[in-house]
């Protein structure tokens, strides 16, 4: 009876347990995590701008299987259709290759770059951003503030300070830094049984130098006494973040001198 | 929100951070409320919530409906705002459609993915039939502190929602079909004790604020929302409108909505059982009771 009611809906469409099985965090043969981290360990950041020609800014974040793409261009005039506006204003497209960016992710990212650009600095124009996730392996919201704000450097755009962003899994015992989606999707944050302890997702947004929190999203269930001490642990892994982001940025400035004709330009 | 007319000494007090703010309350105080129980008769439970000159109406509907597959032993709750053009002159247009979505996002994220209610309760027969309800609200007047109120009327409303019973299965060409109670008095309640009530605090000068005006909220650059249980844990947070914040600000604001939010929760959860015991009594006049926070 069973196979009487499944031959109805399309069976290709749902994720088979045998091809994604659900290992536990941490294995227990090496005590590290499934893919050989520390639980404070973060995935290995590559970071590359300047991956398109003609574009204003443009940079390509890789955190193990996530994979970001940067665009900006503008700033430029107004359209027509949108009213004037005595600052700057953006326009912040996220993509997702083969599904759908949820509305409250790209807000949270708009709004995080809103804080971070100095817009009167450019009046009556608006500056286009977009972002395409290539692939999302867990934490592409970091990865796609890190990559806007690399690709913000590249572009000249006058910010408030660079932009770093990380993400932070608790499962009620550990915290797991840069989680992967096979571990956020093994931490079921609805399941109430499990769910006793606590456990929690978090992605901040950071401004290094001036210490502010620009991004800040947390969904789960923490106590305010974990929660202080997790936000201790993101701030210490987004001057991680900061020390790669800082040194692609050091590597524009050495381009820009060899290169004076680009520089003209 | 509408436009607001302050004077700049007035601007100056709000913006200097008195623990005496203007109507006379303290920086954690809420303002006076009250609740009406079965606002609209045609739902399976309804709830008006008022709160200084904030006013909203809460009613949720009960369906019959399939699980999603990927969660093939848990019912839904569905969250729909409708922010009216009446209770503010900035919900004309476009501008009432994206507060209403940001408010379902908050919602759904602070019942759904925090575990604290079990929609394991809401399923009848795994892959096939479970509760949906759906929650309705709507927006009479903005007074500022909108989304607090409205995750106040929720809970409220969700606690005092009637589930028909299910007495049992009715096998149809081999598959079962629940077969509801006829009886208007058989039903279930919800255990909503540990679900989430939102606390947002806007950050007004150099403090947060509990339960802001909207002279108070148009004086703010951001605000911070923060889904808190009755234990004080925090379920979830999101950050609303530009605007930076220290690490240790926000640390700050999150010890003080922990305490504020589980003073709050376990005043709602109060209010739920005595709206309760109100419900059984045969009384037709309409019944109220203040909220007291």
């Amino acid at each position: 009876m069973e196979e009487e009611q499944d031959f109805k809906s399309v069976r290709g469409l749902t994720r088979s347990e045998a091809l994604y099985p659900r290992l536990p965090l941490i294995n227990p043969e090496t005590n590290l995590r499934q893919d050989g981290r520390h639980t404070s360990n973060i995935r290995p950041i590559f970071l590359q701008t300047g991956i398109r020609q003609g574009a204003k800014g443009s940079a390509y974040i890789e955190l193990g299987t996530t994979k970001v793409i940067c665009i900006i261009s503008g700033p430029k005039d107004l359209p027509k259709k949108v009213d004037f506006s005595t600052t700057g204003l953006l326009s912040v497209e996220v993509q997702l290759v083969g599904g759908k960016v949820p509305e409250r992710d790209v807000t949270l990212i708009k709004e995080c770059l809103e804080a971070t650009i100095l817009l009167d600095k450019f009046p009556k124009l608006i500056l286009e951003i977009y972002l395409t996730i290539m692939e999302d392996g867990g934490s592409a919201m970091s990865a796609c503030i890190t990559a806007a704000g690399m690709a913000l450097l590249e572009a000249g755009i006058p910010l408030f300070d660079t932009l770093v962003g990380s993400t932070l899994l608790y499962d009620g015992k550990d915290f797991y830094l840069d989680p992967t989606r096979q571990e956020i999707e093994v931490v079921d944050l609805t399941d109430q049984e499990k769910n006793d302890k606590g456990g929690g997702l978090i992605t901040m947004g950071y401004l290094p130098s001036r210490e502010q929190i620009c991004l800040f999203s947390m969904e789960g269930k923490m106590g305010p006494l974990v929660l202080d001490s997790a936000i201790d642990v993101l701030t210490q892994t987004n001057l991680q973040v900061y020390s790669v982001v800082k040194k692609q940025a050091a590597h524009l400035l050495v381009q820009e001198e060899d290169d004076p004709a680009e520089n003209t330009n | 929100m509408a436009e607001i007319l302050l004077s700049e000494v007035e601007k100056y007090y709000l913006v200097m951070g008195q623990d005496v703010r203007v109507d006379g309350r303290s920086r954690s105080d809420y303002r006076q409320g009250d609740i009406d129980l079965n606002a609209v008769t045609n739902s399976h439970g309804s709830i008006r919530a008022r709160l200084g000159e904030t006013d909203v109406i809460v009613a949720t509907k009960v369906d019959l409906g399939t699980p999603d597959p990927d969660r093939p032993d848990r019912g839904t709750i569905k969250f729909l705002v409708d922010c009216s053009p009446t209770a503010s002159p900035d919900f004309e247009g476009r501008g009432g459609d994206e507060l209403a979505e940001k408010i379902c996002r908050i919602l759904s994220i602070a019942y759904d993915k925090s575990g604290t209610i079990d929609l394991k309760n809401l399923c009848i027969t795994p892959k096939k039939y479970c509760y949906v309800i759906d929650v309705d609200i709507l927006v009479l007047q903005c007074g500022g502190n909108l989304i607090d109120v409205i995750s106040m009327a929720v809970k409220l409303c969700l606690g005092i929602c009637e589930l028909p019973r299910v007495t049992g299965l009715r096998y149809d060409l081999g598959q079962g079909v629940p077969v509801f109670s006829t009886d208007e008095f058989e039903f279930d309640y919800l255990d909503v004790k540990n679900s989430p009530v939102v606390v947002t605090l806007p950050r007004v000068g150099r403090y947060f604020v509990v339960d802001a005006s909207l002279e108070e909220e148009s004086c703010s650059k951001g605000k911070l929302a923060f889904g808190v249980t009755p234990d004080g844990c925090v379920t979830s947070i999101d950050k609303l409108g530009r605007g930076c914040y220290q690490v240790k600000s926000i640390q700050a604001a999150t010890a003080m909505a922990s305490t504020v939010g589980a003073n709050v929760n376990n005043t709602i959860n109060m209010r739920i059982d005595s709206l309760r015991e109100l419900k059984l009594r045969a009384d037709p006049k309409p019944l109220s009771m203040p909220m007291d926070i």
